[in-house]
């Protein structure tokens, strides 16, 4: 009697309708696991600032949630959130207002990564500090070229696919983006 | 000196070619001619070693800028947003419904907008109550007749805001069915009387009559009758009288 009431259609589609829901859960929270670092990276290269780049990242991945339906693919999931990602930032990162609070925060001690001496952490918060102006100077395209490849463990293919751009395009972007900061910090 | 051109050019060429090497990240793979160069060349060996730790410190100012781990409560928290948009109400419902709500909004502010409108120029065209039937929207020919009976010409920028369309006795016994056109301010003596007759007539008619006899020939017009109400008795009385 059991499997004769299983074999219902209406019943038979709404057990489908609940595994595929819950394949779909779970691939997500696969996505997300896999790409919260990857956005809080992308978000935080751009704004250089932790709280700044946690609202990025969460609304990103909000939005790539709301569209894994078109976004299954872990490779067009990257791709967009990366992309969008960067696109958040920098429309966050122009406004005038945001850009005086990002310097200011710049150069508060505790977003500076650890050093050893006095005479080190003022090289290096100048360095960085520079470093963070060039930067922004750049050219969107080179910078989140840039930014990604300066992240351990993306390969230049990785980086084309994430982009959308050939791997040929990305190594010049690569290689005039590296040329222009050593001119900028020279 | 064209040999020391020559070493300078030399120079240039080579630490061109060392940035394009660093900058491609490839300062491993040398030119034998360029390495040979180096050999042989203090300055360019220094401008080499500077360069060299200049790419260095980019790669890894860029890798502590981009190499910070995701703040634990990154992850819960947009668990928490998609988790209240999927306890809300169902989307497939929302997209069908939120048109029909729009359209629904939009044409009830369009109904009150114009039933508004409707008011405010009713308002205007009578300073009474609507509900007080002897009022009536001013006539729309300029050739109006005044208190006395006459017709004259009223300049429409001169009319007054509102007329009062009212049947009247022009002397003591005459009654008349032509429509008079007073002004509203001058009218305001006659409104309670008129709205008395309207609500009681067979009540209010022997004030009505006294006040038909007592009025003085061409002095002023008093109201007898309205143009929607009939008053029998008076009418034949004061026809009588004729």
């Amino acid at each position: 009697m059991r499997e004769l009431a299983l074999l219902q259609p209406g019943k038979l589609e709404a057990a489908i309708s609940s595994q595929e829901e819950a394949v779909a859960h779970r691939e997500l929270e696969h996505l997300l696991r896999d790409n919260a670092t990857l956005a809080y990276r992308v978000a935080f290269g751009v704004l250089r600032n932790a709280a700044e780049a946690e609202d990025v990242a969460q609304e990103t991945l909000f939005r790539a949630c709301r569209k894994f339906d078109k976004l299954r693919d872990a490779k067009a999931f990257r791709g967009w959130l990366v992309r969008m990602t960067f696109r958040l930032a920098l429309d966050r990162i122009r406004s005038a207002r945001r850009r005086e609070e990002r310097e200011t925060r710049w150069a508060l001690p505790e977003l500076r990564p650890p050093v050893q001496t006095v005479e080190e952490i003022a090289v290096s918060q100048e360095f960085e500090a520079r470093l963070g102006r060039a930067l922004n100077e750049l050219p969107d395209r080179f910078r989140m070229v840039v930014l990604l490849a300066g992240m351990e463990g993306h390969s230049l293919e990785e980086v084309a696919e994430m982009v959308g751009v050939p791997v040929g395009t990305v190594k010049s972007r690569l290689f005039t983006a590296r040329k222009r900061l050593a001119e900028k910090l020279r | 000196m064209s040999g020391e051109t020559e070493v300078a050019m030399s120079c240039r060429a080579i630490r061109e070619k060392l940035n394009d090497a660093l900058a491609a990240g490839q300062a491993e793979a040398m030119e034998h001619g360029v390495a040979l160069h180096l050999q042989g060349c203090g300055d360019c060996r220094d401008y080499n070693s500077a360069q060299t730790r200049l790419y260095g410190a980019i790669d890894s100012g860029m890798r502590r800028l981009v190499e910070n781990a995701a703040p634990p409560s990154l992850l819960p928290n947009v668990r928490e947003r998609i988790a209240a948009t999927e306890s809300g109400p169902n989307r497939a419902w929302v997209r069908v419904l939120a048109p029909a709500i729009a359209v629904l909004l939009v044409f009830s502010a369009l109904f009150l907008l114009t039933s508004h409108v409707r008011k405010v120029q009713e308002s205007r065209t009578a300073d009474v109550p609507a509900s007080q039937a002897y009022v009536f929207p001013p006539p729309e020919s300029r050739q109006l007749r005044n208190s006395e009976g006459e017709t004259e010409t009223v300049a429409s920028n001169h009319r007054p805001k509102a007329f009062h369309h009212v049947l009247a006795i022009p002397g003591r016994v005459a009654v008349t069915t032509t429509p008079v056109i007073v002004d509203p301010r001058e009218t305001a003596a006659f409104v309670p009387m008129a709205n008395e007759i309207a609500q009681n007539p067979e009540a209010a008619l022997p004030a009505l009559r006294k006040s038909a006899l007592s009025t003085n020939q061409g002095e002023a017009i008093e109201p007898v009758s309205i143009a929607k109400l009939e008053i029998p008795a008076l009418v034949a009385e004061v026809e009588e009288r004729k």
